[in-house]
């Protein structure tokens, strides 16, 4: 062994040390940076034949925990998720108003009914009239603005879905480079440790966005799938594309049928040309993509349906009424006969008969269409779970609806027309098959006087005309909350909330449409739609108007309180577990420093060595 | 909360972030006094803040139409107290037989009928909060003209005077007899018939006779008539007819002729004379004096209070009835008064519905409380016609039958005035009144002692304890800087200090 041995094996020792005070650096300056992992030297004993020629640096590694790291991604997918939900959930709950705020929608309502209650006591005022005029105007511009509230976020989520999607093609794009980069770093036997650091940073990225699973293949790619299993990266990123809707409102909705989809949807373009619909597969339901898909979809159009189906009991509530039929005999049958010439497009016919041979009782909704080529309609277009709906187009004319109806109410039952704007419907008679119990009319009084004391005080500013509850041919409940405003000829003349009569004139200080119009919004009990979410379809809300209101906030504002406690919920765990993986593989500054001490004494002894091995050296020249 | 000492701080970051959010939500309730910005902040109670919010809202409206309406009611209660008392007295004075005239020919009563009749006018058109409470649902018109009006007429429009007095006309007849025509169609025989068929004047309802040997017809035909036979004249001494007349108010008055043999000195007595013919003669004389006489005491009290019937007594559909004419003596029927030719005294509201009714307020969701009046109501139109009609006529103490006249006025107004059976009083309507009052007052103490029951669930739920804040909010500034010193410390722990 010869001294210049000795000073290359120190020297070795000095590099190695060097290498590895130059990583300790590197941990130290990249302590605070996002996805840094600390990195590890390794060092060898370098052998040549069998003899010792010093040491080597083996690797640079990373410390990370593979199997916390996947979770991680999860979580924090999940927390994505959370946040988005609780950020638009909070907006609804702030768009209701502070309780007893003048903004809240309750407060107006209740506003609403004090300003009725007032005119009743005061009805020949023409202030306390002009304050119901404005209350309810109050009600009509709040429901407008919730309704232009949720179509916004509606908006912004359709807008943030096509932001997703295209940071997403980014972030799939990059990792499929670093993928490859990693590759070819580890084919070349380089250590890749830090592009490992990049990768798991758009990893992590990319599950903020959608839910993935993640696998290191043998050359260290990450291949990424959704979680049900469709590759997004491997060694090349597929693309996404969205239809973004610029103009997203309460009609806009989703569809598998792309011709009556009204908004955007996300399409995956494989890498062999195949293309799939995440959202009707629905692949996209957790990490920001899925909240802001089941915001878009679900949550705020259910709130939607929530407000036009309180515009459309405030309305019909107050115009509307269920006027009976009156009996007849056409020989042995026996039956009802109804005017029919003030049944607009959806009011409804409810006709209630016994089959004799169970017996079982029926209970019919005869619902009047705008269109005849709409029918024929679904049992859903009422909210009674127990009726047979039969559509009927009520401008056909006499003779053809009792035909119409003739044919689908079957043998036992005969409908006629004995006059004009008059059906008769009636049983079997001797034969006995069946009874009719009941007929009679939810119709809507579509003119300001003279049609009873109820009153069309909200119209449709889609058509300009009272609203009736139509369900076809535009104009139905859908978006009317959006649409819904105060009756101009109210405006100009409040005191029609008064006269209800023309001839005689119903006298200024008559106050029994007020009190009607009071009772009416305070305790007449409403049927509302099941498609809510109070309630279920198999027994949908009933209550008031009020109370329907009262629930909608209710409702809105504690799907708020319960997506922030799910978010608190969610930080929580994702942060713990945020902890562990940073303390595992993050960079510690007090553990550096102790290296950067054990370094600087190993490089100092194998400095010492060399000024030794010199030394010696010098002694063995100057001694020759 | 356990600080790690770790490299990663987020953790520590994260909980000194959420004792920061805490702090500037504290600040913001002490600020604002509520507990939280939205319906979602206030936690499972929002349900019930938001119903209980709405149930104040509905009792806050009810107890603003509960404090209108007891105003109104009030006011009602008082104005009918007085009308009852103008009632109550009225009918007193008409008690008095005192027959003072003054110079205008009028007693004291009369005069104070005159003053009462402008009092109830008056009363019936009072206002509450700028509303006539007395109209029915029409509030906003006065519902009673001016009481000088009412009487006396306006321009070309004729009052209850001018209607009386053409009544009287009618009911008297140009020979002052009440439209009845005496005649003798044969000697022996004396006959009583109506001028006509008209509604004026005396009509015959009855006879009854027990003259010996006369012989009686009728009432018959129309125009009905009587016809007495005295036959063979064996009429005895102190025997009677009794012609049963029915006055144009639908009272009864008879006229009893007695047959005397001696000088007749007695009302109604007729003397027997040597034949039926002188007889006949005899009973027609005094039939006619009969006649006259009470056509001129009770017929002419009675047509005053038709007069009254066909003025106050109108709706919308049947305007006030005035007798057809002039020729007025002669008249044989009546006609619609209309607005340029009659006063109508009351504008307020016409229903067939209760007139309590008329006026509601609704105190609770299924309490509706009734406090309406009308005018026209019986209780009112039947004091204003009878003080009306007690200040119509004036009299002569020349007139030997005007103190008759004037007591036959009188005790009708008494009777009037007096609370009949089957007839609405004012009484009646006072305990309708009250009765609504009794409900308000209840139901208004109920809503009040909900109301803060309610308030005060509410302004737990919805509001904060300034204090209780505070104190909080004390108490997280201590941990949040014991947090702050202790990182600090933390840090200084890092070895970067001891190399």
């Amino acid at each position: 062994m010869g001294m210049t041995h000795i000073l290359k094996t120190a020297n070795s020792g000095l590099s190695v040390t060097q290498t590895s005070i130059d990583v300790v650096a590197r941990n130290i300056a990249n302590a605070g940076t996002e996805g840094y992992t600390r990195k590890l030297t390794t060092q060898e004993n370098l052998v040549a034949g069998n003899q010792g020629m010093g040491a080597r640096i083996s690797g640079v590694f990373r410390e990370v925990d593979q199997y916390v790291q996947q979770q991680l991604f999860v979580e924090d997918s999940r927390l994505a998720f959370a946040n988005v939900m609780a950020n638009y959930l909070g907006q609804i709950d702030q768009m209701f108003g502070a309780p007893g705020a003048a903004n809240a929608l309750d407060t107006r309502l209740n506003e609403f009914s004090q300003s009725l209650q007032d005119l009743s006591t005061q009805p020949e005022s023409a202030a306390a009239r002009a304050a119901v005029v404005a209350e309810a105007e109050g009600i009509a511009s709040t429901l407008r603005s919730l309704t232009d509230g949720v179509q916004g976020l509606r908006q912004l989520a359709e807008d943030s879905i096509a932001e997703g999607i295209a940071d997403l093609n980014n972030l799939l794009s990059r990792l499929a480079e670093v993928n490859n980069q990693v590759a070819s770093a580890n084919a070349l036997g380089a250590f890749p440790a830090d592009l490992l650091d990049q990768r798991d940073l758009l990893v992590n990225k990319i599950g903020e966005y959608v839910e993935i699973n993640v696998r290191e293949d043998n050359q260290g790619r990450a291949q990424v799938f959704t979680k049900t299993g469709n590759v997004l990266v491997d060694k090349e990123a597929i693309s996404l594309s969205f239809d973004r809707n610029g103009n997203v409102t309460a009609g806009a909705l989703y569809n598998k049928d792309e011709t009556l989809r009204g908004v955007g949807t996300v399409t995956l373009t494989g890498t062999n040309g195949y293309e799939i619909d995440l959202i009707e597969n629905g692949i996209l339901t957790t990490g920001r993509l899925g909240a802001l898909i089941e915001l878009r979809d679900e949550t705020l159009t259910e709130a939607q349906r929530q407000l036009d189906d309180l515009a459309q009991g405030l309305a019909l509530t107050l115009s509307n009424s269920e006027v009976d039929g009156t009996a007849v005999t056409a020989g042995a049958a026996s039956g009802f006969d109804i005017d029919i010439s003030d049944v607009s497009p959806g009011n409804i016919l409810h006709l209630e008969y016994t089959d004799n041979s169970g017996p079982t009782t029926h209970k019919i909704s005869i619902v009047g269409v705008r269109d005849a080529s709409n029918l024929p309609l679904s049992n859903d277009v009422t909210p009674d779970p127990d009726d047979t709906v039969i559509g009927v187009d009520f401008s056909a004319g006499d003779a053809a609806i009792a035909a119409a109806l003739n044919t689908a109410l079957g043998t036992d039952i005969t409908v006629t027309s004995p006059a004009a704007g008059t059906i008769r419907i009636v049983d079997d008679g001797a034969t006995n098959n069946t009874d009719i119990n009941s007929l009679s009319k939810y119709v809507t009084a579509t003119g300001l006087q003279d049609q009873g004391l109820g009153m069309p005080l909200f119209i449709d500013t889609g058509n300009n005309l009272p609203y009736t509850g139509a369900v076809d041919g535009g104009y139905t409940r859908t978006g009317f909350a959006g649409r819904i405003v105060v009756n101009g000829q109210v405006t100009d003349n409040p005191e029609l909330l008064i006269r209800y009569n023309s001839s005689p004139e119903t006298p200024i200080g008559d106050n029994a449409r007020p009190l009607d119009l009071i009772e009416r919004l305070n305790q007449t009990t409403v049927q509302f739609s099941g498609d809510t979410g109070l309630g279920l379809a198999s027994s949908p809300y009933s209550g008031t108007v009020i109370n329907f209101a009262q629930n909608i906030i209710s409702y809105q504002t504690s799907q708020s309180s319960r997506a922030e406690l799910n978010l608190t919920a969610q930080e929580a765990v994702t942060s713990s577990l945020r902890e562990k993986y940073e303390t595992d593989t993050g960079v510690n500054i007090d553990e550096e420093l102790a290296a950067l001490i054990a370094l600087q004494q190993a490089f100092s002894a194998n400095a010492r060595v060399m000024a030794v091995t010199g030394e010696l050296m010098d002694l063995l020249i100057q001694s020759v | 909360m356990a600080i790690p000492i770790s490299t990663s701080r987020s953790h520590l970051y994260q909980a000194v972030s959420l004792s920061r959010q805490q702090s500037d939500d504290l600040q913001r309730q002490l600020a604002t006094g509520l507990r939280s910005e939205t319906y979602g902040g206030l936690g499972l109670e929002r349900r019930q803040v938001i119903e209980f919010n709405a149930d104040i809202s509905q009792i806050t409206g009810y107890l603003r139409g509960i404090d209108q309406a007891q105003v109104r009611i009030d006011i009602l209660d008082e104005t009918l107290t007085q009308i009852r008392d103008t009632i109550s007295n009225s009918r007193s004075s008409s008690l008095s037989t005192n027959f003072d005239l003054d110079t205008e020919g009028k007693t004291l009563f009369q005069n104070e009928s005159y003053a009462r009749f402008h009092d109830v006018a008056s009363i019936l058109n009072t206002e509450a909060g700028g509303r006539y409470i007395y109209g029915g649902r029409n509030v906003s018109e006065k519902p009673v003209v001016a009481p000088d009006e009412i009487l006396e007429g306006a321009g070309s429009r004729a009052g209850f005077y001018q209607i009386a007095d053409e009544r009287q006309q009618a009911d008297l007849g140009a020979d002052l007899k009440g439209r009845l025509v005496v005649s003798q169609p044969s000697a022996s025989e004396v006959n009583l018939a109506e001028d006509g068929t008209h509604p004026f004047g005396f009509k015959i309802s009855g006879l009854n006779n027990a003259l010996s040997g006369v012989t009686a017809t009728g009432p018959a035909g129309s125009p009905a008539a009587i016809n007495l036979d005295i036959g063979a004249n064996s009429l005895q001494d102190g025997e009677r007819v009794t012609v049963q007349l029915t006055l144009p108010d639908g009272t009864q008055r008879d006229i009893q002729l007695t047959a005397t043999s001696g000088t007749p000195d007695g009302v109604g007595e007729f003397q027997i004379g040597a034949s039926a013919g002188d007889t006949a003669n005899n009973l027609t004389a005094a039939l006619n004096t009969e006649l006259l006489r009470v056509a001129d005491t009770e017929l002419r009290a009675a047509s005053q209070f038709a007069a009254a019937d066909d003025f106050f007594d109108f709706d919308d559909t049947t305007p006030p009835q005035r007798v057809d004419g002039p020729p007025f003596d002669s008249a044989t029927g009546l006609i619609d008064g209309t607005s340029t030719d009659t006063v109508f005294w009351y504008q307020g509201e016409f229903a067939s519905d209760d007139p309590r009714g008329s006026q509601q307020v609704k105190v609770d969701d299924y309490i509706h409380v009734e406090y309406g009046a009308r005018a026209n109501e019986e209780a009112f139109t039947s004091a204003l016609k009878n003080l009306a009609v007690a200040s119509y006529d004036s009299y002569s103490s020349a007139d030997a039958n005007a103190q008759d006249r004037y007591d036959a006025v009188r005790s009708r107004v008494t009777t009037n005035l007096s609370e009949q059976p089957s007839q609405q009083h004012i009484d009646h309507i006072l305990a309708e009144v009250s009765a609504a009052n009794a409900v308000i007052t209840t139901t208004k103490e109920r809503h009040e002692t909900h109301n803060n029951l309610l308030q005060q669930f509410v302004d737990e739920e919805q509001n904060v304890d300034i204090y209780e804040v505070s104190a909080k909010l004390l108490d997280l500034q201590t941990r949040l800087s014991a947090t702050y010193q202790t990182m600090a410390s933390l840090q200084q722990l890092s070895l970067v200090n001891f190399i």
